[in-house]
């Protein structure tokens, strides 16, 4: 889908060189911390924003090429795109022109996002949640194969995001529909997505099934104030310890209880000592921790 | 391309603001006609007798004085959805931006007829009847107030699609309107006075739709009706493909 795209803004490059393609028939969660380039990417690809280089297609061909893009894929790019005065049913009914779809298909993806009491009330009046929802229905009116979804799980509370989550099981589940949705939170979409592309600082860090993500982490997970020493004490046995960003070390090719031994002959001072998890979330906030920056503990 | 037209005169029918405006433009021009009439032959006035045609036809072109209001319009379709982000999925649905613009610049075109026919129906509303109570008989064919009637008409439609240009250049909608009405009120009357650089001033916009619509100017004079149609239409034009290459250009926000 995306080929060697890059967005430079000023001295910044947003996105970096980044490819990557979203199987049909897949739902694909398009992760990466605030910042990251997400958005931009995802503008990219539905042709709002023009890359400084790089192509991206859908379907084989870039977005304003598609014979009837509205209709081929839906696309929600932050809950705010409402007229304020402008009543639910009203915002559907001017792109049910533009789409040249009936006006009763207003009404039904009105119903399909739970909307129907609120469809003759102006947005201005509208949650959070409620925007979600209505920017969805305005996405759904094509009825579209592809749904591209920027941050969907914003301001949804956990309701919502359940909601959310069976009615884009739904929809892929539906005659092998394709869904890219970003999330800067894995946990957000690790239950709905098949597959992760996951950029940090514009650049593509990881690509692939998700269940692939969890086999990263292994080993013996230490936090200790003298590092040097402790790989001194298990070299002989093997191990090999990598101190990563937050502090904290992980050991392989030692049981726990080995680590634990190795430190106490040593006299080595052990803060934390545990079998490494292989969470995905922090295998996520491994990938996508900034070297630069001083790195956040997962809360 | 139906499609957008609908799409686009949905959005202008959807909002309040639009009728607002109109009701605005309507008490401008009856203002404008009121005072020419009532002022008419009070001692001081300097306006020929209310029986001249011309001074019937500068109470007719009372109703251009909505171009203000249109050119208003203009810029706030444009940029309420620049504002409010709607331009996401209008862009997205058609990405084919230039017909997008078309289709506002025709839809504001449309507006701008309707805002010029009612303004255009209100200054008769008022004129027929008071100058009928005073015997005068209006002069509607040989005397052009007709004319000027109609050509306050298209003074209004070209200004709303002068609006649209206006608001893809200037994203911003206070911005926009505030340097839109800027120009008219306060740049164009100080070139009208400044030595030298007025003689430019009948080429200006505001200047063009006076002189389109059969009025004068202090210290200048106008082109002909004609030459200030086709200047006004020029800038029509030229604000229209200007629009239209900056937002094929730009990104959407």
């Amino acid at each position: 889908m995306a080929s060697r795209l890059t967005k430079v803004f000023g001295p910044i490059r947003a996105v970096d060189d980044l490819s990557f393609s979203v199987e049909p028939g897949t739902v694909t969660g398009f992760l990466g911390p605030n910042g990251a380039g997400k958005t931009t990417t995802l503008r990219m690809l539905l042709g709002l924003a023009t890359p400084t280089s790089g192509t991206s297609t859908i379907n084989g061909v870039p977005y304003a090429r598609l014979p009837a893009p509205g209709r081929t894929v839906g696309a929600v790019l932050e809950a705010t795109s409402f007229y304020p005065g402008r009543s639910a049913r009203n915002h559907l009914r001017v792109f049910c022109a533009a789409l040249e779809v009936p006006d009763a298909r207003a009404d039904q993806v009105l119903d399909l996002v739970g909307l129907t009491p609120a469809a003759r009330y102006p947005v201005r009046g509208f949650s959070m949640g409620m925007r979600q929802r209505l920017a969805l229905a305005t996405a759904m009116l094509g009825d579209p194969r592809i749904l591209i979804l920027d941050e969907p799980a914003n301001g949804l509370d956990p309701e919502g995001i359940a909601w959310l989550r069976a009615l884009l099981r739904h929809f892929a589940g539906n005659e092998g529909r394709t869904v890219l949705i970003s999330s800067h939170v894995l946990s957000e979409v690790e239950q709905t997505v098949d597959n992760v592309v996951i950029i940090a600082k514009g650049r593509l860090v990881h690509a692939g099934p998700l269940a692939d993500l969890g086999r990263g982490t292994t080993g013996v997970i230490v936090r200790t104030p003298s590092p040097d020493l402790l790989s001194a004490a298990l070299t002989p046995l093997g191990a090999r310890v990598t101190v990563l960003t937050d502090g904290s070390a992980t050991v392989e090719g030692a049981t726990v209880e080995q680590v634990g031994h190795a430190a106490w002959e040593a006299h080595v001072e052990l803060h934390e000592l545990r079998v490494g998890s292989s969470s995905l979330e922090e295998t996520f906030l491994r990938l996508t921790a900034d070297p630069d920056a001083p790195a956040a503990t997962p809360g | 391309m139906t499609g957008l037209l609908r799409a686009e005169w949905r959005k202008v029918t959807t909002i309040k603001l639009g009728w607002g405006m109109l009701l605005g433009a309507m008490a401008l021009t009856a203002l404008g006609v009121v005072a020419q009439i009532a002022s008419n032959g009070v001692r001081g006035s300097v306006a020929l007798p209310l029986s001249v045609a011309s001074t019937q036809k500068d109470i007719a072109s009372s109703a251009s004085s909505a171009y203000l209001f249109s050119i208003v319009v203009g810029i706030i379709l444009i940029t309420t959805e620049f504002r409010h982000f709607t331009s996401r999925p209008t862009f997205l649905i058609e990405p084919r931006r230039g017909r997008v613009i078309a289709a506002k610049m025709v839809i504001a075109a449309c507006v701008g007829v309707v805002y010029g026919v009612v303004c255009g129906a209100t200054a008769a509303a008022i004129m027929v009847p008071w100058l009928a109570a005073k015997g005068i008989t209006i002069a509607w064919i040989d005397g052009g107030v007709l004319e000027s009637l109609l050509s306050a008409i298209i003074v209004i439609a070209i200004f709303a699609v002068v609006g649209i240009g206006v608001g893809v250049l200037v994203r911003n909608q206070v911005a926009a309107v505030i340097s839109a009405l800027a120009y008219l009120f306060v740049i164009e009357p100080l070139i009208q006075i400044i030595p030298v650089v007025k003689n430019a001033y009948p080429y200006l916009p505001g200047a063009a739709a006076t002189a389109l619509t059969g009025g004068r100017a202090r210290g200048v004079t106008l082109l002909d009706p004609w030459q200030g149609g086709l200047v006004l239409l020029a800038y029509g034009v030229a604000f229209a493909i200007c629009g239209w290459i900056l937002t094929i250009r730009r990104d959407v926000p």
